[in-house]
Parts: C-alpha cells; structure tokens; sequence
C-alpha cells in the first residue's frame, strides 16, 4: 500500500514538474552559442571556428522577483584567437516547451552590438547578439555541460533527414 | 376514371406497405398508439385527423426518420431504413415542408439528391433526362435554373415531389402535398399521383381536406391522438356515412332548407317542436335539425300552407360530417391500453455503412462546398494574406523579434513560413478548422435539410462520414495552402539562404525549406481535431457562429494557460502544444518526442470530439 502510493506519488512529481531545469537549459544554452559562433564565422567568411574549440559552458539562475520565465544565464567561452576565456552574461526568457529568446547584456558583451562588419565591409545581423533555441525538455541531466553527449529519454522512432 | 382504374388495380395486388401494432411515445405523450396500416401496389391511401392526431409521426416511421418504440412495420417487406436504401423501386416522400439548399438552383438540388441516391454515377444521361421529365410534370421548368431561396412555397413543394420521384419509388409517403399548391397546382399535384397509382405505385398521404382524399384516395385511415378510430376503403367509409341515423353522423348533419318564404316557414315550425329550425348562420335558408320522420311531416305542411320548398339537402357533406364526428366531440372509445414495453424487436434494424456509400456522401458535401462563395473566399485569403505579409516585410528594417525565426525573417526564406506557423497555432488555425466544420451540419438544421439527407439511399453514418472527411480534407487543404503561400512569400522576400537552427547550427536552404515542410506536415493533426471540435460545438449548439467561436476561444484560452505556471502534464495534453512539436525538427540533435505525443493528443481529441458529435447528431435525427 505504501510503495504503490509512493510509485503514484513519484510518478505525478515527475508528470507535474516542469521540464525546463537549470541543468538542461545551461547544456542547451552553451551548446546553442557555440554553433552559432561557428556559424557566424562561417557567414562571416572567416577562417573556420569548431564548436568544440570554444569550450563553451553556461551558468542559470532565476533573478530573484523577476517572472517564470526569466532567467540570467553567463556564458564562458574561449576565445581561439586571443587565446583567452572570456564572461557573457544573457537575459532569457524560456517557455514552458524550452524554447527560448536570449539577448546579450549590452554593458558586458565580448560578442558585439546587434550588428557586425565582415572584413568584406558588410554588415550583418549579430547572431550572437540575440537569438533563440529549443531543447527537449525530457532529457536526462546526467551531462549538464552538452544534450548530445546525453541519450534522448524519449525513443526517437525516426530521423528527419534532408538534404 | 383513373381513380376507378386505381381501385381496380389495387384489388389483390402485392402489399408494399404494412404497418401493425406500432407505437410511438415522446415522454409521457403517446402520439401513435396501437395503428395497423395495410397498403396495397396502386392503392392511394389517405391519413387524415386533427393536428397532433399522428399523422407525421407515422409517416415519419415510414420514411425511416423517428424509431418506432414497438409493433412491426414493413416497406415492401424490409425496414424503411432498408427500403430508403433501395433505388430504384424503394421508398421516397417527404415529411413537412420539404426543405433545399436555397443558394443552389432547383435543377442543382435534384442533381445533388440523385448523386445521393447513387443514381448519377449509375446513368448520367438518363438521370438528367429524368430530373428534366420530372420538373416538366410538376411545371418547374422554367424555374430550374433559379435558386430555390426564390420559390414560393408552392414551387418548393413540387419540387420536393420531383425529388422524391426521382428514385423511382413504389412507394411513395408524403405530407399534405397540396399544402400551399393553388387550386391549379394541387389539380396537377393530385393528378400525378393517381398517375403512379395507375402504374402499380402505393401512395400515402396525409391530409385534412377530406374533399381532396375522397377525389384522390382509393382508401384512408382516420387518426385521432394516435389511434385509428376509422380505416377502410372510401366505399366503405361512404357506406358508413349514409347508413346509421343513430350513428355519429347523425349528431352533426344537419339540412339546409330553401323556401318560397323563409320567415313564414319557421313560424310553421313552431307547431312541430320534435325539429330545430333555425335561420342559416349565411341567411340563405334554414338550418333544420331532427328525424326524417319529422322533417317529413312540417316540408308537407309547408306545402298544405302555401309555402313552396325549393331545396332540401346536407348542411355539410356526408363524408365531412363523418369526418368532424370522428375527429371531433366527446371520444365515445374504450381509453387507450398502455403502450408495451419497447422490445429491442421493435426498433429498426440499420444497413451497414458501406464504402461506397462513403465516397458519395464525400462527393455530395464536396459538391455542396463547392458552390459556397465564403469558401472561395477562405482560399482566396490563404494564399493572398501571406504574400501581402511577405510584400510589406521587404524594406522593413522592424523584425518580429518576438516570433521564432523572426530575426531571420529577412536573413533566410524559410524563416517566413515557420513565422506564419508560429503566429497561426493561436487562433488562425482552430480559426480556419473552424469554418467549413462548424458550418456542415449546422447548414442542414439552418436549412432544415436534414430530415431529407435521411430519406435518400445513404445512411446516416454514411453522411456523418462523409461530412467529417470533407470537413477534415477542407481544413488540412486551407493549411497547406497557406504553407505554400507562405513559403513562396519567404522565398520572395530573402531568398533560399541557408537558415540558423534553434541550436545555432546553419541550415543549408533544401533543407531548411524540407524541414520546413515537415513543420507544416506536423500541424495538420491538431488542425483535424480542431475540425472535429468544430463539428461537435456546431451540432451541440445547433448552430455556426458557436462552432467557429468555440475552437477559437478554446486555442486561444489554452494558448494563454500554456504560459502561466501549470503542471506539466496538463500543458502537454492542451491541444494548442502539438502545434509546437515541430521546434524540435530544428534543433540539434533533433527531438521528435512533442511530435509524436502531439499527435497521439491530437487523435485522443479527434476520437472523442468525432464520437460526441455522432452520438449528439443521431439523438438529434428525431
């Protein structure tokens, strides 16, 4: 009677608790800001940066009175070119399916303005400056540091693959 | 003479129609009791009776529109939901006014119902020559071709006799057909009918002129609160009405007497007090009530007294006064037994839906949509909304940031679709799921077509189908387009640049824009289970505007909750969450747990909606 009413008990905890914890999101955050340096690089036509050479690691936490959603995530990252590991601090806003809108605290930014000039002299959209992501709000948070390391709680019956 | 012809015929000719022992009650009311009906090949039979008498509710169990609680009844030896399925050679009529789509014309209804009936697949040709004959005989040719929200009520019920003749019925049930008719009209009304009976066709008919019954029926049933309390051949029920002085008819026919002198006869008729003479309420002649014995002696003493008769005879007709006296006046029968328990016998059995019935039901609604101008104009908005979105985003320096993909709205031009999609899941899409949906079933209520959908070849479930799949097909082709419309605006405003994923990975184009697709694929479950909910809220309500509203307000209001603190189980069983599974399509790795349980939602609300809506439509069938 007991362990089949602690069962039920566990079982509606998990089924009630929200899915958008510190631990998936900062795996999330950190592996989403590494992509997109690769890819501005890649935009950018500079010499290509791997996503894993950044190192990139975030740290969340929900600012004190602010609303459920909110949260502040820093975000360390190493620098290749200068060699150095530099602090950058996001304002998120996460909904309930873990999709998320970042934009950069301004007055603490290594990653730039809104904007940023190719060395072609073009001007692009910073996509480190603001941008969004998703992640599965059922995966298992053994790995707080990178999702793909983690394996998928939910079977995945099939791949989208396109060209 | 055709009558005569008719009644001839009629004589040991196949019985079509046999109804025993039937009762029917709503609630506490009885309204047919214990009535025993046998109508023979040829034979035109008259039910008549006060309103409320019955006479709808049995026709209505002969056409297979209201279940009958006990008793046996039998159309050329089948069930009438049997005998609606046969065609040609089956049952048709109509109950009440017969009711059509008043946007189609009269010639477009017809064509529909014979679609209905199976019978324009079957010999296209020969079906329009048909329809053509048909509305000839009941002169509606020259207003074939107008819609039928202009006809008289009169037109509307020579057309609803067309359309029931058009299945080559042997029998044929119908409700006051000369209802509305002008006098010229009901002439030809009745004349086609004696017409079939000629040709071996059984025909019932409810009326309350008894002059028209005795013209046209070679045999009636007179009804009163449900129960027979006159059936029989004209002949016998003349017989009847000449006979017994003591009899019913005696209490009501009264004689109307012309004379010489008016004032004079009815001081003679003071000397004869077993008479009542009075002046006719017209002031033509007098209104004389009492034996033949009396009336005898005081016309000869008028005579004795110098006052000429010019005229002695009925009041009122003798099958009219018989008429009155049985539906009229103190009830002099035993009161009426209690109706037996409802045996599982007694009720009807179904034909099975089948396949092909489907597919017609499918092509009649299709048909039906078709003709719809807001239709049009729903498909004309998908495509042209988001190529004016993409127009005015070109040169804009404001991006809808707060969208998913927005910032990329100008960068890649597959971010326009996937902004469209995230902007519709609120209210656009239960919006466009809403219109058709809302509108199939409560179209037939706001037109009362309902009722004759049911007496054609299809069965219920068949059309329940049919307007479900039609329903559904209309929402997903709304969404589609307006994806494709979307995609072409994308492409319009950046081009095919590669998109950022929502793990900042970059998208090559061709497979930005097929996973986009793919995005737009994902939608269509919930979008099908919105139309259901449509249809249920429409047939629960009876009406359009609360099946449009309902789904709207109902995505709106999950949209929000979905934002604010509440357990995450609940949040995943919204039907507004399966509207975002496709976010994990562009995430790295991708995740399709949301797609997968989105759409098992999306089935678990489709079952339960399309189940309600069907359990609801057939309670709503009587």
């Amino acid at each position: 009677m007991s362990r089949g009413a602690l069962i039920v008990a566990l079982a509606l905890t998990s089924a009630c608790r929200s899915g958008v914890t510190p631990a998936r999101l900062e795996g999330a955050l950190a592996s989403t800001f590494a992509n997109l340096v690769e890819s501005q690089e890649t935009l950018m036509e500079l010499p290509r940066v791997a996503a894993s050479d950044l190192r990139a690691s975030a740290s969340c936490e929900k600012p004190q009175g602010h609303a459920g959603g909110e949260w502040r995530c820093t975000v360390t990252w190493f620098v290749p070119r200068r060699r150095v590991l530099v602090h950058d601090t996001y304002e998120l806003t996460v909904a309930a399916d873990g999709c998320y809108t970042a934009a950069a605290d301004p007055s603490e930014a290594h990653v730039g303005g809104p904007r940023v000039t190719t060395p072609g002299g073009k001007s692009m959209t910073n996509l480190l400056y603001a941008f969004e992501g998703c992640f599965d709000t059922s995966w298992p948070e053994r790995d707080r540091s990178d999702p793909r390391t983690s394996d998928p709680a939910f079977p995945t019956p099939l791949r989208i693959a396109l060209p | 003479m055709v009558g005569a012809h008719t009644a001839e015929l009629s004589v040991g000719a196949p019985l079509l129609l046999e109804v025993r022992g039937v009762w029917k009650s709503y609630g506490d009311r009885v309204a047919v009791s214990d009535v025993h009906l046998a109508v023979r090949a040829g034979e035109v039979h008259g039910l008549l009776g006060a309103n409320g008498a019955g006479k709808t509710t049995l026709l209505r169990m002969l056409l297979g529109l209201t279940q009958r609680d006990s008793g046996e009844l039998h159309v050329l030896r089948r069930t009438p939901a049997h005998a609606l399925a046969v065609v040609p050679g089956g049952i048709a009529g109509f109950v009440e006014a017969p009711r059509f789509y008043p946007h189609l014309t009269g010639r477009a209804n017809l064509a529909l119902l014979a679609e209905l009936d199976g019978l324009a697949r079957r010999e296209q040709a020969g079906m329009a020559k048909t329809a053509e004959g048909l509305l000839h005989d009941v002169g509606l040719e020259r207003h074939a071709d107008v819609c039928v929200a202009s006809y008289s009520s009169g037109m509307r019920q020579r057309l609803g006799l067309a359309a029931a003749l058009l299945r080559s019925p042997r029998v044929v049930v119908l409700d006051e057909p000369t209802t509305s008719l002008d006098p010229r009209g009901a002439r030809e009304v009745c004349l086609i009918l004696k017409r079939l009976a000629a040709r071996g066709v059984a025909v019932v008919l409810s009326s309350h002129d008894m002059r028209e019954v005795e013209s046209l029926c070679s045999s009636l049933t007179i009804l009163r609160a449900g129960r027979v309390v006159f059936s029989g051949t004209m002949d016998e029920l003349r017989h009847r009405s000449s006979g017994d002085a003591a009899g019913p008819l005696a209490a009501v026919a009264g004689r109307r007497l012309r004379t010489s002198d008016d004032e004079y006869a009815q001081t003679i008729a003071a000397e004869h007090p077993q008479l009542d003479v009075a002046r006719a309420a017209d002031g033509d002649g007098l209104d004389i009530d009492g034996a033949e014995l009396a009336r005898d002696r005081y016309t000869v003493a008028l005579g004795q007294a110098g006052v000429a008769v010019r005229s002695l005879e009925q009041a009122t007709d003798d099958l009219g006064a018989l008429f009155l006296a049985l539906t009229t006046g103190p009830e002099t029968a035993d009161p009426a037994p209690l109706p037996p328990p409802r045996s599982p016998e007694g009720r009807p059995m179904r034909p099975r839906f089948t396949a092909r019935g489907v597919m017609i039901a499918t092509s009649v609604e299709r048909a039906k949509l078709a003709a719809r101008l807001e239709v049009r104009g729903v498909l004309a908005a998908c495509v042209c909304v988001p190529l004016a979105f993409g127009a005015a985003m070109r040169g804009e320096a404001v991006v809808p940031e707060d969208t998913l993909f927005g910032r990329a709205i100008v960068r890649s031009g597959a971010a326009l679709p996937l902004v469209v999609l995230g902007f519709a899941a609120a209210w656009v899409f239960p919006l466009l799921a809403s219109v058709v949906a809302a509108d199939v079933f409560a179209a037939e209520y706001r037109h009362g077509t309902w009722p004759m959908l049911l007496t054609r070849s299809r069965t219920a479930s068949e059309l329940f189908i049919g307007k479900a799949i039609v329903a559904s097909a209309f929402s997903c082709v709304v969404v589609c387009l307006l994806g494709v419309s979307s995609a072409g605006a994308g492409l319009f405003l950046a081009g095919n640049a590669p998109l950022v994923g929502l793990s900042g990975t970059l998208l090559a184009g061709a497979h930005a824009a097929g996973l986009t697709a793919a995005a737009w694929v994902s939608v269509l479950p919930p979008v099908v289970a919105f139309t259901a909910l449509a249809m249920l809220a429409s047939i629960a309500a009876r009406g359009s505007p609360i099946g449009v509203g309902l789904p709207v307000a109902a995505g709106l209001s999950m949209q929000l909750l979905s934002f604010v603190q509440i357990p995450e189980v609940v949040r995943r069983v919204l039907l507004t969450t399966p509207f975002l599974g496709w976010h994990g399509l562009f995430a790295e790795p991708q995740y399709l747990r949301p797609l997968v349980e989105g759409a098992g939602v999306s089935a678990a609300y489709l079952v339960a909606s399309l189940s309600a809506a069907y359990a609801l439509s057939r309670t709503r069938d009587e």
